[in-house]
């Protein structure tokens, strides 16, 4: 009876809202506990934490607010060749180059955002497909700047905090975006359950009342807008920082297409749904592809068509199921957390 | 609990509509904070829509609306709400998969958080129910939260639109008690439409009769019910109950 259903009081419900870090700490356990355990898989590991932050950012938009994107590489290359050229040009530093590669990511998305946001539905769809394309162009075009084809290489990162060099094993970089993963989580956590993340939450339900409620709609969406671009260009600039090399890849309508996947298979507006959905897409992606490099994808593609249709709110659902029926066991109610 | 703003609402030979589309036909009234009125017509006849178009979701065709004698009609939806206007539509449009807390912070913007323990003070039902969804709220309890939340925002006008609808007696008693418990204590302006006429006239301090989308009547309950006749045409109501 749904009367008796409550939001949850405990473990991932108090988890996931609460201000105390556990969930950063329990992914900080888990992040070491990889580290050591696959000392031969960091720079696998590293990419998988990176594009954890993409897809965070991805659901930001489309799970909190949403604002369905399929132009979020846009800034997540920006945010890579930033940090690139930055380290190339001007210093090598790679937390300056973070920091200038999250306000060029919020600057991208802020400028496009100003225009697109007035756009609601597929025409937005339509119009970050286009933007994507537009970087993607305009990179390959700044052969001079950007390397085009080549990529953009030539540059080396200074060590972390000036002790800890980027070395060959990718124990610096795996551990450094690890922290930045934590760091953004609990911000991302943070704001989400903000009251003015919940406007954003509002916003995602229903347009039309939150302007009655006498909040400016365009507004709020622009400020996440422009957060999820400053996180997708932090993103890209740990890519940067940690291959040592920006292609044009980074900026391609695959990269951004592979991320909303990735959203979608772990489950949005949940934070960790996204954090499951990208670590199992890349996991089977590249096992898969270690099998059999051609049929892959058919191997993605199932795994989705099950998810779709046995798991519609993606596979934090699993995680409900399982708790609910720990819950039962012990004489609980059981929760409905279908947020 | 923060200071309720003084205001003068006038809607002066109000045209709006939908898509070129005419509703209203030159209806206006005025309301100050303190004073309650009671919007009554049959089905179709602009009741919502006068209600819409104060808060600017309609096609404005002509006329004016005014807070304090400054028009307001150009305005966007959101800032007539921060102006004051606090606005529950008759579709409720509680947000479901937020708790009733999260809705409740949704709409509190930069106002203090002691709002949300205002809210359950008026309403306590909600403060029971507060982790709960928004689609596992009973229909009045749906009601008390769309109406706490408008009330957020701090609003020195709350416009009602039918919040009994769809209410058993009981729960429709017991939440326009409540409705009229806010509005006597906070002070504020509140405009109610409702197809209960009896519910109108004891709230209401003024009461406006539309009829195809213009005022057929504007005036005090106690003079409407001296005019039985206006009430049967207009209404369809031949006596009031007591």
């Amino acid at each position: 009876m749904t009367q008796t259903t409550v939001k949850p009081s405990l473990a991932l419900g108090t988890l996931h809202t609460g201000r105390l870090p556990i969930p950063e700490l329990i992914a900080l356990v888990v992040g070491l506990g990889c580290f050591f355990a696959f000392p031969s898989n960091l720079g696998f590991m590293t990419e998988i934490v990176i594009m954890i932050l993409l897809v965070l950012s991805l659901d930001l938009l489309l799970g909190y607010t949403g604002i369905a994107s399929l132009g979020q590489a846009a800034m997540f290359g920006g945010g890579a060749y930033c940090a690139g050229l930055f380290a190339l040009h001007i210093h090598n530093d790679p937390l300056l180059g973070l920091i200038m590669a999250a306000l060029f990511g919020g600057l991208m998305a802020g400028v496009s955002g100003l225009l697109f946001l007035r756009a609601h539905g597929l025409s937005f769809i339509i119009l970050t497909i286009a933007f994507g394309s537009l970087t993607f162009a305009v990179a390959n075009q700044l052969n001079w700047l950007t390397g085009g084809d080549d990529g953009l290489y030539g540059y080396i990162m200074a060590p972390l905090f000036g002790a800890f060099e980027f070395d060959f094993f990718g124990r610096t970089g795996f551990l450094y975006s690890l922290g930045i993963l934590l760091v953004v989580f609990y911000g991302l956590r943070r704001l989400v359950n903000s009251p003015f993340g919940l406007s954003a939450q509002g916003i995602r339900e229903d347009r039309q009342r939150m302007t009655s409620l006498g909040f400016p709609v365009y507004r709020v969406m622009l400020m996440i807008y422009i957060i999820a671009g400053a996180i997708a260009g932090i993103a890209g600039a740990l890519s940067a920082q940690t291959i040592q090399v920006v292609g044009l890849q980074s900026l391609s309508f695959t990269m951004s297409a592979e991320a909303l996947v990735m959203l979608i298979l772990g489950g949005t507006g949940r934070l960790y749904g996204a954090v499951i959905g990208t670590v199992v897409f890349m996991v089977v992606h590249h096992y898969a592809a270690d099998l059999d490099p051609s049929t892959w994808m058919l191997v993605i593609g199932l795994m989705l068509i099950a998810v779709v249709l046995f798991l519609p709110k993606g596979m934090v659902q699993l995680v409900d199921m399982t708790r609910n029926k720990v819950s039962r066991l012990n004489g609980g109610a059981g929760h409905d957390n279908s947020k | 609990m923060t200071e309720l703003k003084q205001m003068t609402l006038t809607v002066d030979d109000l045209l709006a509509g939908y898509d070129g589309t005419r509703i209203l036909e030159g209806v206006s009234f005025s309301l100050k904070t303190g004073e309650r009125l009671g919007v009554l017509g049959r089905n179709g006849m602009g009741k919502t829509t006068t209600l819409a178009s104060i808060m600017g979701l309609t096609e404005f065709q002509g006329g004016n609306i005014a807070v304090d004698g400054q028009s307001i009609s150009a305005m966007s939806t959101f800032q007539r709400a921060r102006l004051g206007l606090g606005y529950v539509p008759q579709t409720r449009d509680v947000f479901p998969s937020l708790t009733v807390e999260e809705n409740l912070l949704s709409a509190l913007g930069k106002q203090p958080e002691s709002r949300i323990e205002h809210a359950y003070q008026l309403f306590p039902r909600l403060k029971e129910r507060k982790q709960n969804y928004g689609n596992q709220l009973s229909g009045g309890e749906q009601q008390m939260l769309s109406v706490a939340r408008a009330l957020m925002g701090n609003p020195s006008i709350l416009i009602l639109d039918e919040p009994l609808e769809g209410l058993s007696p009981l729960l429709a008693e017991q939440l326009m008690t409540d409705i009229e418990h806010l509005v006597e204590t906070s002070g504020m302006g509140c405009i109610l439409v409702e197809q209960h006429v009896d519910v109108v006239l004891r709230f209401a301090t003024r009461v406006i009769i539309l009829e195809r989308g213009k005022v057929a009547f504007y005036g005090t309950p106690a003079e409407l019910e001296q005019q039985p006749k206006l009430l049967e045409e207009t209404i369809g109501l031949q006596k009031i109950s007591a």
